[in-house]
């Protein structure tokens, strides 16, 4: 039984983004979902550019690419 | 050996019938007794009516001639004592005695008309049975008037004044306590009076939540139930039983009994329910029957007139106080104001409730916010959980660390990005081996800030919350 993954961009906007995933399986028709919601948040730094690069589907990233520009909005975090 | 004149009676078909006398005030009768011509014979008619009575005559005219005798007899009114057939016999007398008798004839005298006779001073047998027909005319009579005297007396009894003419509405009959269908609402825009109207179905399916539909509401909020908020602030506020009442939607218990509008029907006053017997005799009249029978007693209840499936406005309710059965009792709009939450009212109370759509629930994996090639290395496992409650997110997150040393670490990766001033939202943890830490959430990322190099043992664990608020 194949286990399909759903993506969701939430709370897209051009400094950050929250990624959705969550999981289901198609039995009769129907899907159900299965575990728990995986999320995780994004600034729009070029560290995280490049992470989300690696974790969402192309399409998902032109996506939030589209939003967040060609360039960082965020500085990248220093130690304090 | 009789000769006689006589008329045929009308349809007198006997043959023993030798005709009518006629009436019994002058008719006269001739016999001729041939080979009898004796002027010292006396002759006698000797009469026998059907009732028995007999009578005798003496003819009043005897004329011998050389072949005969002629007898004729005038016939008077007390010759004949009662009409229909009656047997004659003439008997024929000399000084020596009997000298003949003829046949027995039959003759037939019809009915005659009432002597007028006021003191029946010279009464015949015909007369006298009048009469008596009379008395017997005249006692029916009396008893019929005392039939008549004693109907009246029971309609005046039974007054038609205090009956009500036939009606099909409640005001026709003058009903004070029947529930009038014009009371009846279906839409907040026809009520005159909160405590006169009352809720047909459609006005509960308009304006009211049923069970069903609140359970539909309820079943989004928050529900105090473990795993499924855990602040007690929030817990404290939600949506639960004891805040809308299982009762809240009673409102189809009541309407089950109090719209009967379709039970009020314009039928409702039928004859079935008017009273009988008010009238009891049979002996009336048949038009004074029918009228009287039409008509019911004047009554200002239902139970007046008998009517039993006439809502009694006595069981409409404004107030709880005023509830007796609560089968019988049903609602007036205002009562319905006054106990219950209409739909918006609930939609509001709602509303400003914790709803399972703003809950979320999940989990996921801190990613290291690389500072050097050591941040990552020291960090074995960095995973949290998290509960979104409307825009409020608890993070409970748990790192695990490999051996080593560091002052800061940064993670990327939280659930959601807080917005204002979330840096500033500082707590102090330990690790499980007392290892100090400040911790808080900037953005998407989760710092931990140990001020000084701090020395870690393997799976040395820092578990804590940080809570975060979205934009």
């Amino acid at each position: 039984m194949e286990i399909k993954e759903k993506i969701a961009l939430d709370m897209l906007t051009t400094d950050s983004v929250s990624v959705l995933k969550q999981q289901y399986i198609t039995v009769d028709g129907t899907d159900i979902r299965v575990g728990e919601n995986v999320r995780n948040a994004y600034m729009n730094t070029q560290t995280e550019r490049n992470l989300l690069k690696d974790i969402l589907p192309k399409e998902f990233y032109d996506a939030v690419m589209t939003v967040w520009g060609n360039a960082p909005t965020i500085a990248e975090p220093s130690a304090e | 050996m009789i000769i006689y004149q006589m008329k045929k009676p009308i349809e007198c078909y006997d043959t023993d019938c030798v005709g009518v006398t006629g009436d019994n005030i002058a008719y006269t009768q001739e016999f001729y007794i041939k080979g009898v011509s004796d002027n010292s014979i006396s002759f006698t008619l000797h009469l026998r009516f059907a009732d028995g009575s007999v009578n005798s005559i003496t003819p009043d005219v005897v004329i011998p001639d050389s072949e005969g005798t002629k007898l004729r007899w005038i016939v008077k009114k007390n010759d004949i004592f009662t009409h229909g057939y009656f047997e004659l016999q003439i008997e024929a007398r000399n000084n020596i005695g009997l000298v003949f008798q003829t046949e027995i004839v039959r003759l037939y005298a019809d009915e005659s008309l009432p002597v007028e006779d006021k003191e029946y001073s010279n009464p015949n047998s015909e007369t006298v049975r009048l009469r008596e027909e009379a008395y017997s005319a005249l006692e029916e009579m009396k008893q019929q008037q005392v039939q008549i005297e004693n109907n009246l007396k029971k309609i005046e009894q039974t007054d038609v004044d205090t009956k009500a003419d036939k009606a099909t509405t409640l005001a026709g009959y003058g009903i004070t306590d029947g529930e009038n269908t014009v009371n009846k609402v279906f839409g907040k825009n026809e009520i005159t009076d909160e405590e006169i109207n009352y809720p047909s179905i459609k006005y509960l399916n308009d304006y009211y939540y049923d069970f069903n539909e609140i359970d539909d509401e309820l079943a989004k909020k928050l529900d105090n139930t473990a795993g499924a908020v855990t602040t007690d602030n929030i817990a404290s506020k939600a949506v639960t039983n004891d805040k809308i009442a299982n009762s809240a939607v009673t409102s189809i218990k009541i309407a089950n009994n109090a719209v009967s509008g379709s039970n009020i029907a314009q039928n409702q006053i039928g004859t079935n329910h008017l009273q009988n017997g008010t009238v009891t005799s049979d002996k009336l009249a048949d038009s004074v029957k029918t009228t009287i029978n039409a008509k019911a007693d004047k009554a200002t209840t239902l139970a007046g007139y008998g009517i039993a499936d006439g809502e009694n406005t006595g069981n409409k309710v404004f107030d709880k106080n005023e509830i007796t059965d609560e089968e019988i009792n049903y609602p007036s709009i205002g009562y319905l104001k006054n106990f219950y939450y209409e739909y918006s009212e609930v939609d509001s109370l709602l509303s400003e409730k914790y709803d399972v759509s703003n809950i979320e629930t999940g989990n996921g994996e801190l990613t290291v916010y690389t500072q050097s090639a050591i941040d990552s290395a020291l960090i074995k496992s960095c995973t949290f959980d998290y509960q979104k409650t409307g825009k409020v997110v608890n993070i409970f997150f748990n790192i695990v660390f490999n051996e080593g040393s560091i002052n800061y670490l940064q993670f990327t990766g939280l659930p959601f990005s807080c917005s204002g001033i979330s840096n500033q939202n500082r707590h102090i943890a330990a690790t499980t081996k007392n290892t100090q830490v400040i911790v808080y959430p900037l953005g998407s990322w989760l710092v931990l800030n140990f001020n000084e190099v701090k020395t870690f043992a393997q799976d040395e664990t820092l578990k804590g919350i940080v809570t975060i608020k979205t934009s």
